[in-house]
């Protein structure tokens, strides 16, 4: 049986879309994050319920020039990022 | 209640403030300079205009949300869980959906929102209440601070937005919202665009709704300017006296203005004036560092966050105001214009 890990916006966290960037907003601590294009992009596909590494790699892939080899690596470094600070929380799926 | 006082605070009517008589002092200090106050309502734009690029509403719509204020001498209890927000000497706990708990420090002001009923109750202890606080300043900030709390919480359950901002209106019609610290320059470049021609909003607060064809409408709360005593010599002091900002004019003051962009002004008097642009996100984050109430809530902070988003969709603009522009109206307008501000 193998388990995977899938990823939503925390309720602690708000987003707003800006011209291809966005600024994050954690609720508890008030603290601002700024994301780049790539990167709101990832946002926009957690928003829509694409929670799993593998459907967020391919998110990207479909909207920028990148092997999924790198945006895989990128979707893995973003989503620790965001588990940090509590942006995003996850879940153990089996 | 016995109300003194009953005013209301925005042009459609929806929001009114009532006070005791005991109250209306410190109530009065914080209350916006509206047209009822002695502005006089000839000197805005008439509503009625089709040129007027105001979104005027209906006057009549019936007060949807009310803040009143009266003399108390109980002391509202301090909740024992961490506060939300802190404004000043005042402290707000937000339950969940149903409301808020508000209360100065020193238990001199309390009281209660009512989110279901859309209503702000607030006590003010005699002493509180007296007209005159200190000798320096009759301001009582505790009643100052949650009266601003009230209306801004209120304010946000009506879908609109209370900002800690100056706004001017461009020879085009549409407004400029002038974002930043205290010190920073609003009231200086607000009373320069006042001589240009410009006309002005508000130098201190706003408030910021919705039109029905979605653009973002700026409301003012004007009060008193505080000016720089230097002004009139070019100079800076840091020490600001209040000023009539109608003896600044040709520019001529307006109740509200659809936004057409933010100019975050800043005070760097040894460099020249220069107007840059700013990165969206930075916009929106600037703003909201302004005003911390405005995504405390979190049942209506998405909604907020909309509204913000879509004030900042314009032109932005980081306006460094050097020594050259502070008695020259011309350089200050050439480089706002090079930023694309008109």
């Amino acid at each position: 049986m193998s388990s995977e890990v899938t990823y939503a916006p925390s309720t602690d966290a708000i987003a707003a879309q800006l011209e291809g960037e966005a600024v994050l907003l954690h609720l508890g601590t008030r603290q601002y994050f700024r994301l780049n294009e790539t990167a709101a992009e990832v946002w926009a596909a957690l928003e829509a319920g694409v929670g799993d590494p593998p459907g967020l790699t391919d998110w990207l892939c479909e909207r920028f020039d990148v092997t999924p080899e790198v945006a895989g690596a990128e979707v893995v470094r973003l989503l620790g990022e965001l588990e940090e600070r509590g942006l995003v929380t996850a879940v153990a799926s089996s | 209640m016995t109300a003194a006082l009953d005013r209301a605070l925005l042009e459609d009517g929806t929001l009114r403030i009532v006070a005791d008589a005991a109250t209306e002092t410190q109530v009065g200090y914080w209350l916006p300079r509206l047209p009822a106050d002695g502005v006089d309502p000839a000197d805005s734009p008439d509503p009625a205009d089709p040129t007027d690029p105001t979104d005027p509403t209906d006057p009549t719509d019936p007060a949807r949300a009310a803040i009143e204020v009266r003399l108390s001498d109980d002391v509202v209890e301090r909740p024992e869980s961490p506060p939300t927000m802190a404004i000043g000497p005042v402290e707000g706990w937000i339950h969940g959906t149903d409301g808020v708990t508000l209360r100065a420090r020193d238990g001199s002001v309390g009281g209660a929102i009512d989110f279901v009923a859309l209503e702000a109750t607030l006590s003010v202890t005699p002493d509180a209440a007296r007209p005159v606080a200190t000798p320096h300043d009759p301001r009582n900030a505790a009643v100052h601070c949650a009266l601003t709390l009230a209306s801004a919480l209120l304010l946000n359950r009506m879908g609109r937005a209370l900002l800690h901002a100056a706004a001017v209106v461009g020879p085009g019609g549409r407004a400029w919202l002038l974002v930043g610290d205290a010190f920073a320059g609003k009231t200086t470049t607000t009373v320069n665009l006042i001589q240009a021609g410009w006309d002005w909003v508000s130098d201190d607060s706003v408030v910021l709704r919705r039109a029905e064809d979605g653009s973002v409408v700026v409301e003012g709360w004007p009060r008193v300017f505080h000016l720089d005593r230097g002004y009139h010599a070019g100079e800076s002091t840091g020490t600001r006296d209040a000023v009539d900002p109608a003896s600044f004019g040709p520019g001529r003051w307006r109740r509200s203005a659809r936004v057409a962009g933010v100019v975050f002004p800043r005070v760097e008097a040894d460099h020249p004036t220069l107007a840059t642009s700013v990165p969206a996100a930075d916009a929106f984050a600037r703003v909201v560092r302004q005003s911390p109430w405005l995504l405390a809530d979190r049942t209506v902070a998405r909604d907020v966050a909309a509204l913000l988003t879509a004030a900042v969709s314009g032109p932005r603009v980081h306006l460094r105001l050097g020594r050259d522009c502070y008695r020259d109206t011309a350089r200050l307008i050439d480089a706002l214009a090079a930023g694309g501000v008109a």
